[in-house]
């Protein structure tokens, strides 16, 4: 061989070398080799981009600076035991691992490895993909399926309900209009009375039905855009529309003089508000000192506010059950079973939480959270 | 026959709607089989009522009914809940359960039959139909079916 055709083989040699480095460095993939000691050798640009690290800072280091523990830690075993044992944990399988950038924070990364021989040197060669991205893309999917899901369920519980709840007054109404019928023939006078007030109710019934129906409806659409709101205003006016039960049960009303400032939509939050004061209210029992308080307390970065009451309380079974549409814990009381429904759509429209703390006959304190007075508005 | 058949036999109408119950009351008063109802509003006192816990406890004052009579959707607990409980324990797995409700839901019918309800009776919404209703169930569950405990 003569030197002219050796620098022509080497020129040859070096055209294809600067291509390979080309195409390593432009492929959208991190692809880095390592020896048997896992020894980084290589680092393409995308290996720079998706680690952070500069290839002159990682090349001779351990691969495991690259993954948070416990890989860290282990890889070196991982290696001695296939170089061992020739079991193939990982090598042209290929895995979802996760990586470790060169601030420290990790994602999730598929990683597929190869192997093979420069000479007599063993080298294995990693390529790797972030998926963040793709990660994000199925959780929020599962997080849409699930929220259809439930939409679903709810809607099934709603035709349900409403063709049970509406036929219900209608058999009362048609029942007592025959029995009415009976009565005036046989001139029984006590009985066509409570005839008509049976089917009176009924009307009622439904008519009630019908318009919380309405207005259930309209939750989940019409959202005015979301005000700053003064919660402590809001709850006096509620309190106010109230008025009338409060003062017949001679219940003690306090409203914190703090309460902070809340964000959302003022005649839905002013819903919540009447709906907790009423319902507290309505369940005093036989309490002497009946008292409701409305407050709120901090906790993390959210306020929490509270409405509570020491009337008979909720047990604890029933503590999920009572924020279902249509349910009611006690047949004799007044309600469609809708206000509570309502007042949990309410406040999860405006991205908030509603739970109630209780223990049958000691009271009963339901809390909500909304979004902050000067952060954004409730979620659409 | 049943022995007692002087005796009125005891119908427990657990429903939370009163005027349903009323129209129940109403409609089996005039029955000719002799009957007392008594009637329970909402699904943990029908529970408690049926497993003589509380204020039930006194068997003179709360005697077993020969016929439960039994809605649905109930507060606090529901029919179904209080169908499973009665197929689950040993001395009322056999008690006569019939389901009188509003509801036409299959789903609803499948599943009582399921935790094995005697019968399954939707509310009719005509009165005459109401009345003829509880008359045949009247008699056919108060005359006509025979209790081998009675």
């Amino acid at each position: 061989m003569d030197q002219k055709t050796a620098s022509g083989a080497s020129l040859e040699r070096r055209k294809t070398d600067s291509r390979l480095m080309a195409v390593l460095d432009t492929v959208v993939d991190a692809v880095i080799t390592i020896d048997e000691n896992g020894t980084i050798q290589s680092f393409n640009r995308s290996a720079e981009r998706i680690f952070g690290f500069m290839a002159q800072e990682v090349l001779g280091r351990n691969v495991n600076i690259l993954m948070p523990e416990p890989y860290h830690s282990e890889h070196d075993r991982y290696l001695q035991n296939y170089l061992s044992t020739g079991v193939k944990k990982i090598i042209g399988i290929g895995r979802e691992v996760t990586g470790k950038r060169r601030d420290g924070s990790t994602f999730p990364m598929e990683l597929a490895v190869s192997e093979s021989w420069v000479g007599d040197q063993r080298i294995f060669t990693g390529i790797i993909r972030d998926i963040t991205e793709r990660r994000r893309a199925e959780l929020e999917r599962e997080a849409l399926i699930a929220e259809l899901e439930e939409k679903n369920a709810e809607m099934e519980r709603f035709t349900y309900t409403v063709s049970h709840d509406l036929k219900s007054p209608l058999i009362t109404i048609r029942g007592f209009l025959g029995h009415l019928e009976k009565d005036v023939a046989a001139g029984n006078e006590v009985r066509m009375k409570e005839d008509i007030r049976h089917i009176q109710e009924a009307v009622v019934r439904m008519q009630t039905l019908l318009d919380e129906l309405l207005t259930l409806s309209r939750i989940g659409r019409i959202s005015n855009p979301p005000r700053e709101i003064d919660m402590g205003e809001l709850a006096r006016q509620a309190a106010e529309q109230v008025a009338g039960r409060i003062a017949q049960g001679k219940i003690d009303v306090v409203i914190a003089p703090d309460l902070p400032k809340a964000c959302g939509d003022p005649p839905r939050i002013y819903e919540v508000l009447q709906n907790l004061i009423d319902n507290a209210a309505k369940f005093m029992g036989d309490e002497p000192r009946p008292r409701i308080e409305i407050g709120a307390r901090r906790e993390g970065t959210q306020n929490v506010f509270f409405i509570r009451d020491n009337g008979t309380g909720i047990d604890p079974r029933y503590h999920q059950k009572i924020f279902g549409l249509f349910e009611r814990l006690d047949a004799a009381t007044e309600g469609t079973g809708i206000g509570l429904a309502l007042v949990k759509r309410i406040v999860e429209v405006h991205g908030g939480r509603i739970w109630v703390e209780s223990d049958l006959g000691r009271g009963a304190t339901f809390f909500f959270t909304l979004p902050q007075g000067e952060s954004h508005g409730p979620q659409s | 026959m049943d022995p007692r058949a002087e005796e009125p036999l005891i119908i427990l109408l657990v429903e939370d709607n009163p005027a349903h119950a009323e129209l129940v009351k109403r409609s089996l008063e005039g029955h000719p089989v002799p009957n007392r109802i008594i009637h329970i509003s909402d699904g943990e006192s029908a529970l408690a009522y049926l497993f003589r816990r509380g204020e039930f406890a006194d068997p003179e004052k709360s005697p077993r009914p020969h016929v439960v009579l039994l809605d649905l959707r109930l507060p606090r607990i529901d029919g179904l809940e209080i169908l499973k409980e009665i197929r689950t324990s040993a001395e009322m797995e056999k008690l006569p359960v019939v389901v009188l409700t509003t509801s036409e839901a299959e789903m609803d019918a499948a599943r009582a039959y399921e935790y094995h309800a005697n019968s399954f009776v939707v509310k009719p919404l005509d009165f005459d139909r109401f009345a003829k209703l509880m008359d045949d169930l009247g008699f056919y569950w108060l005359k006509w079916n025979y209790y081998p405990w009675a």
